[in-house]
């Protein structure tokens, strides 16, 4: 109720009806009742009224929106004249999907700085979906002021393909190619667009340089399901036809000014997305930072709770890591109870994953015998975890269970046979290093122990 | 407009062709009804036709997934009296799932529609999605399945205007969440069998939020996909579910479906519209065995190679090369996807070089169908749509329901005939310009006056029906198709005229979760003879007919034709 105090809906009308429009600041200072008439004055920048303010904020449930968007409109309801706070608005809108008022957000911030790339950019995304023709006139001045921009002329050879200006789409995409040609986006869109040409060949070779950048890319796949069958080659087709129904992962493009947009979101979601990103990129303090909210939001999603853990375990905040994990092996354990997305985001090899965490924390806690449990709960849900065999053999070995630890190390060879044990047991069995004196000479033992009981 | 001396003229024709002649049909000629609104091409009629306004208020929805998919209309001569009837899928209310919604039917006589659904037994209680009609025991009458949220139901036609729930005696129990149904004759044995198209399996305890975090409805990713089902008619309408045995084990996660000589081998296959995953294309290998080829032709993604959320699908020869095209309609910020046919059963995504593509990404797409609306010879696409997502409210702030961010206007894009699209929604009516949910969409000519008019299924409200009112000379034809005393489903038909050719398939099941007049509408524009009819049945046999006068209704009935 005190942000409303603030803030004053009115009714204004123009030449297009009722405009609900948004006024902020009932305190009014002399400067800023000055700055606001010059603005209003034909030709001396925005209207105060014209800050766009979705109907529908008021049904957002999130606070953190909620409060975006009005930091964000305040902001701008501050400094008409600043492109930053135009801009700053209008990422808070794309992010948040209220698309037709981002795209008047980022006009006005190209208006009042037309030499920064990114307000041309970011238009062009926004309109992308909505106005392709306009999303290139904005992607045009994008490249205009940062002609090395791959992320611009990507984005504006996908609006002219939209348009079917497939020609002049291919001429920026070899361009992207020819500066570097390691952009898979690129490989892979030129390669379907020779293929939709007809330039067969081409569209092969492409096609097959973007798979060897990245085999995981269904796309690629698909293309060349349509070559070889084009070509009579109908078993080949064939495999890349099954390929293609892979889940796909093509390599991003490099892009700070969309990753920056991304920032701004406030949901649950884009706080976990951010913090997962986080946690790949082993930036384990800033998932741990994302994640929190994430986990506080949403206390009921495992998979939050689960990489929540596995964030603070690689920072080493053990007794942190533990709550989080117990947190999560509590709802997996009654995973019949989970609803079907959450039980597909879990499959036995993530489920078999939280518990070898939780051992590989409790050992650390010293508690080697609970660790143990969890790593035999780990192996029931996927028999070929590694980390959870690792995780036993160190417990047996810290246990003096020789002939466990045995066994579980002689798994981890048939599991991994180019990890290098030895050297990982030398450095987490630091108690049997002290009893033998040598790892190497264990090595030796536990195999020789395993041919003979073969 | 006829010409003076025409029959003459045809019938020396229709000598050089060869043909026996086909057989006129005096169509029963609905009475004038005047329409609503400010008119248009399309002209809304429900209201002085008998069928209520749409517009009844329906409670807020309760962001429960099949509250938002529902909506099947089916268009079919459920009496035997010579005029097409309407059938609507209903959905329970908002927050009442397990209320009673018995699903309406409209019966025509000379124009106007009365609801008898409950009268002759067909209206079924069940959480309606869609409808798939077909005659399955060969007695001459349409039978109805109905797919829904739950139990689907099965009622046989008794012949005397009435129904009956047949579903268990006919052997067709399923229970999970069926979107779409069709009926066609895939193992060519003379009986019509039936594919039935499951969505997810929907779980009510998940919750989702949109962008900002607004409540709204989950999608597909939410939810594990369904198995479509595939029931082959053992020849007295019984059923026997063949769907793992003849190689259809995907689930997915199905919208819309046909079931069509997609391939051109002769055999009928299944192309699925899924939503959020590749769409499958069911080939029929050999009669008895089908696979997924759809990624190998080219129809099971965009041509980016990206799954969209397909939802209904079209089907005809738009680029008049003889093979069939296919178009998919989908979620706002997609495209709807037209995958035209090349050389080698391949298709090509050719959405944006023909017009199509940025026309209709604003809108979320549902039912749609190709069919000639001005008679002029090619296929024009008409499109309803409907979000599935809240849209954004207007920036003027109208006060609006509950509904209001997830209705959109449909769409009427007209086939220049030189390969592009050509968007008439100003000038299409009140089909076009009002903004609803749409879902089904069914065509077929109600008034029997030559043009093909639309019958459009609104969440929370009764069916629309708007006649084509194009102003236009263009003669036509149209054409139905019988083997034994059904409608040959499957059919393909190759009309000559006036040197040229045009090929159409008799078919119902297509558009989004509807049944469609299965006569063929046929738009000869100034050509005013028709040399002869080739079709092609499902069992590979071709007979020539011969057709003496245009801009009339003609059976062709199987072993009546002159064999090729």
């Amino acid at each position: 109720m005190a942000t409303r105090s603030k803030r004053e809906t009115l009714e204004a009308s123009d030449e297009h009806g009722p405009r609900k429009v948004i006024l902020v600041f009932t305190e009014l200072k002399l400067s800023l009742t000055l700055l606001l008439l010059l603005a209003s004055i034909p030709g001396c920048g925005p209207a105060r009224s014209a800050i766009p303010y979705p109907n529908d904020v008021e049904q957002i449930e999130s606070l953190r929106v909620k409060e975006a968007v009005q930091v964000a409109h305040h902001s701008v309801a501050n400094n008409l004249r600043s492109s930053e706070a135009w801009g700053q608005l209008g990422r808070v809108y794309a992010i948040h999907g209220w698309e037709r008022q981002a795209v008047v957000c980022f006009r006005q911030a190209r208006e009042l700085a037309p030499a920064e790339f990114c307000w041309h950019y970011l238009l062009g995304r926004v309109l992308a979906n909505s106005d392709p023709a306009a999303a290139v006139e904005a992607y045009s001045k994008a490249i205009e002021v940062d002609s090395d921009s791959v992320a611009a002329k990507f984005y504006k050879a996908e609006s002219l393909n939209q348009m079917n200006n497939i020609d002049e789409a291919r001429l920026l995409l070899k361009s992207i190619i020819a500066a570097d040609p390691n952009t898979q986006l690129a490989n892979l869109r030129l390669g379907e667009l020779e293929l939709q040409v007809g330039h067969i060949e081409a569209a092969r070779r492409l096609l097959n340089r973007a798979l060897q950048l990245n085999s995981d890319c269904s796309e690629a796949h698909m293309g060349l399901a349509r070559i070889h069958k084009i070509c009579g080659q109908d078993e080949e087709a064939r495999k890349h036809a099954a390929l293609a129904r892979l889940p796909s992962n093509p390599q991003p493009l490099h892009d700070p000014v969309w990753g920056e947009v991304q920032l701004n979101g406030q949901t649950t979601h884009w706080y976990a997305k951010r913090a997962t990103q986080y946690l790949k990129n082993g930036d384990f303090e800033r998932a741990i930072a994302e994640f929190r909210v994430a986990v506080e939001d949403a206390p009921h999603v495992a998979s939050y709770w689960m990489n929540f853990g596995a964030a603070l375990l690689q920072a080493n905040r053990f007794a942190e890591a533990r709550a989080s994990l117990e947190r999560a092996a509590v709802l997996v354990r009654d995973f019949s109870s989970l609803s079907d997305q959450q039980q597909r985001e879990l499959p036995p090899e993530k489920r078999a994953g939280l518990f070898a965490n939780l051992g590989v924390v409790l050992n650390h806690l010293g508690e080697t015998r609970s660790a143990a449990d969890r790593f035999r709960e780990s192996l029931s849900h996927d028999q070929d975890c590694y980390a959870a065999h690792l995780g036993l053999a160190r417990s047996s070995i810290s246990a003096g269970q020789l002939s466990e630890a045995q066994k579980s190390l002689v798994r981890c060879q048939e599991l991994r046979p180019n990890e290098d044990i030895t050297e990982l047991l030398e450095k987490v069995s630091s108690v049997y290093v002290e009893r033998t004196h040598d790892a190497a000479q264990l090595m030796d033992f536990l195999r020789s122990e395993a041919t003979r009981s073969e | 407009m006829k010409s003076p001396g025409f029959q003459l003229l045809v019938l020396v024709l229709c000598s050089g062709c060869g043909s026996v002649v086909s057989e006129p049909l005096a169509a029963k000629r609905a009475a004038v009804v005047q329409g609503e609104g400010a008119g248009g091409l399309f002209v809304d009629v429900s209201r002085r036709a008998g069928v209520p306004a749409s517009t009844e208020a329906w409670p807020r929805g309760t962001y429960t997934l099949p509250e938002i998919t529902g909506g099947g209309v089916a268009l079919g001569d459920l009496d035997n009296d010579g005029d097409l009837d309407i059938i609507q899928a209903v959905c329970p209310p908002p927050g009442e799932p397990h209320a009673p919604a018995p699903n309406r039917v409209y019966q025509q006589d000379g124009g106007r529609f009365t609801e008898v659904g409950q009268r002759i037994g067909l209206a079924d209680p069940g959480y309606g999605q869609g409808i798939a009609l077909g005659d399955v025991d060969n007695d001459g009458d349409l039978d109805v399945y109905f797919a829904n949220f739950g139990p689907d139901s099965f009622y046989l036609n008794l012949g005397n205007g009435t129904f009956r729930d047949a579903t268990d005696e006919l052997g067709v129990r399923s229970d999970d969440w069926n979107t779409s149904a069709t009926f066609a004759d895939f193992d060519a044995d003379g009986n019509l069998d039936l594919f039935v198209v499951g969505y997810t399996h929907f779980d009510a305890s998940v919750a989702c939020a949109n962008s900002a975090g607004i409540a709204d409805y989950c999608g597909p990713l939410n939810f594990r996909p369904s198995l479509d089902k595939l029931f082959r008619n053992r020849g007295d309408g019984t059923m026997v579910n063949v769907t793992e045995s003849v190689g259809i084990t995907n689930a997915s996660k199905g919208l819309g479906v046909v079931g069509a000589d997609v391939t051109n081998d002769g055999l009928v296959d299944f192309y699925v519209a899924n939503d959020g995953e590749p769409n499958q294309l069911w080939v029929q290998i050999d009669g008895s065995r089908f696979i997924d080829d759809s990624t190998m032709l080219g129809v099971s993604t965009n041509g980016k190679g990206t799954p969209e959320g397909s939802m209904g699908i079209a089907i005809g020869d738009v680029n008049n090369d003889f093979s069939l095209d296919l178009y998919t309609t989908h979620i706002q910020g997609e495209t709807n996807t037209l995958y035209m046919s090349e050389p080698m059963n391949l298709f090509s995504d050719q959405t944006n070089s023909v017009g199509l593509g940025m026309v209709d990404m604003p809108y979320t797409g549902f039912g749609c169908g190709f069919f000639d609306y001005d008679r002029d010879g090619d296929l024009d696409l008409a499109i309803v749509n409907g979000r599935v997502k809240r849209g954004p409210l207007d920036d003027e702030g109208h006060p609006g329901g509950f509904w209001e961010p997830y209705e959109e206007c449909n769409l009427l894009l007209r086939n220049d005939g030189q390969g592009r699209f050509h968007n008439l929604q100003e000038s299409a009516g009140e089909f076009a310009t009002a903004r609803r949910v749409s879902r089904g969409l069914a065509f077929g000519d109600i008034d029997n006056d030559g043009d093909v008019d639309l019958v459009v299924g609104n969440i929370g409200g009764h069916p629309e029906v708007h006649f084509n009112e194009c102003p236009s000379d263009n003669h036509w034809l149209t054409v139905r198709v019988l083997e034994g005393q059904r409608d040959a489903l499957g059919a393909k038909l190759e009309v000559q005229s006036c040197n040229k050719k045009s090929a159409h398939v008799v078919l119902a099941g297509y558009s989004y979760a509807s049944s469609n007049d299965p006569r063929c509408h046929i738009g000869l524009g100034e050509c005013d003879v028709v040399d002869c009819i080739d079709v092609t049945w499902v069992d590979g046999s071709i007979e020539r007919f011969g057709v003496n006068q245009v801009d009339q209704q003609v059976i062709l009935r199987k072993g009546h034709g002159e064999l090729r």
